[in-house]
């Protein structure tokens, strides 16, 4: 009965399937009831939703409230000196906005992409699944040494490397994160492969961040038609 | 690229990004929190609220922005800082009205789903008996209860992203995989409710 009322909202009926419907709505309590859960539920969900995106609303608010404050102070000095002094001003807060933007952007996807790791349901619980677990549990520094002790094994497993990197990167050691996408990014024998665009994103979070690698990068993952690339062309379109 | 750009967003490009899915759209949100965030600082002092009142109202603000955006509600007749600053302005007025007066009780309202607005109206009455805020804020915590997966799923769900978007945004093969699992969620969601 949900699929029926999820296609009426969604338009996928015809003209007579919704006429029915309206009109079985006002006749039969039970689609009636249905109908008021599914639409209470909508309004739930995005109670919730709104209450989330407040939630990290008000961590960016923390975040900006926390920023030092420059104030200005009056210059008496000679002009030529005051425009060097603009200039050097000028030119750290270019470069301060497009840092603050980079490790925004790796950061918000950090925040999507890298929360959770998925785990399989089956009872058959292998070394890297437990990692996976242990990773999902904010067990970082465990399921770092469970993916390293794998990669001690088998140094060229991918989903280990890809998981060993992902997992230095959300511990905040970019250098050995880079290391590990680098490898992965070097595998050619994979049906996808993350590991130029996971590489980015590190780049991203390393300051000072290299624009210009940054940027290759993303345009190889378009160029190649790599993993990341739907998001990479995005940043580039802008 | 945008984070190599210019710190302030144009209009266009905040439009465009609120209206593009997935990383791209939340970058695009937090730039024009920042952007406008002063509008905080200006309302401790017009309309001498706390700082922390006048957060929550421009977090409502840009949240409503943004749903209008998404909506095809907002026409573009003024820049969007001016009509950022009329809701901002009439939520700060609305809300000293409501906490200086005790009428507060007075405006709230059962809570009127957009979706049904264009039904008869006799299917129409039938809905708007059994849609209940009472019913929505238990629902709230039952979707809680749900596992963190199918609690994901309800939620973007909620957000108005469509069975594409969730199937990009939440790793699912094809749309209509992401929609039979949404709607298992949503009888999960109901058996909980109506345990």
């Amino acid at each position: 009965m949900l699929e029926q009322i999820d296609k009426y909202f969604n338009n996928e009926l015809s003209l007579s399937e919704r006429k029915d419907f309206e009109h079985q709505l006002a006749t039969d309590a039970e689609l009636a009831d249905n109908t008021a859960f599914y639409l209470n539920a909508n309004l739930a969900a995005k109670n919730l939703a709104n209450e989330k995106r407040k939630a990290e609303f008000d961590t960016l608010r923390q975040g900006i409230s926390s920023r030092p404050v420059r104030k200005i102070k009056p210059v008496s000095w000679a002009v030529g000196i005051a425009a060097s002094i603009l200039l050097v001003v000028g030119f750290w807060r270019i470069n301060q906005a497009s840092e603050t933007n980079t490790d925004e952007f790796a950061n918000i996807y950090i925040q999507e992409h890298f929360e959770n790791l998925p785990v399989k349901m089956d009872a058959n619980a292998d070394s890297l699944q437990m990692g996976l677990r242990l990773f999902n549990e904010k067990k970082l520094k465990e399921a770092q040494r469970i993916f390293e002790a794998i990669l001690y094994r088998k140094n060229n497993d991918s989903e280990s490397i890809k998981y060993a990197g992902i997992t230095a990167l959300r511990l905040g050691e970019y250098d050995k994160a880079l290391e590990y996408f680098r490898s992965l990014g070097k595998q050619t024998n994979l049906f996808s492969n993350p590991g130029k665009f996971y590489e980015a994103i590190t780049l991203m979070k390393q300051q000072p961040v290299n624009k210009k690698e940054v940027e290759d990068l993303l345009q190889e993952v378009i160029d190649n038609n790599l993993e990341g690339k739907s998001e990479a062309e995005k940043i580039s379109n802008q | 690229m945008i984070f190599f750009g210019r710190s302030a967003l144009s209009d266009e490009a905040i439009l465009k990004g609120i209206i593009s899915d997935g990383i791209l759209q939340r970058t695009t949100e937090n730039k024009l929190y920042e952007q406008y965030f002063y509008f905080i600082k200006d309302a401790t002092f017009k309309h001498q609220l706390s700082e922390d009142e006048a957060a929550s109202l421009y977090t409502d603000t840009i949240l409503a922005f943004i749903e209008n955006v998404k909506k095809q509600r907002f026409e573009g007749k003024s820049a969007i800082k001016t009509y950022l600053y009329q809701i901002f302005s009439n939520k700060c007025v609305d809300f000293l009205r409501k906490t200086t007066t005790n009428k507060m009780n007075v405006h709230d309202a059962q809570p009127i789903h957009d979706w049904i607005l264009a039904m008869p109206d006799d299917a129409k009455n039938v809905l708007q008996k059994l849609i209940s805020d009472n019913e929505v804020k238990v629902l709230y915590e039952r979707i809680k209860d749900l596992g963190e997966k199918c609690q994901q799923m309800v939620t973007a769900w909620g957000e108005g992203f469509s069975d594409n978007e969730i199937a990009k945004e939440l790793g699912y093969q094809t749309p209509n995989v992401a929609k039979v699992s949404r709607l298992r969620c949503l009888d999960k969601l109901r058996e909980l409710y109506r345990r």
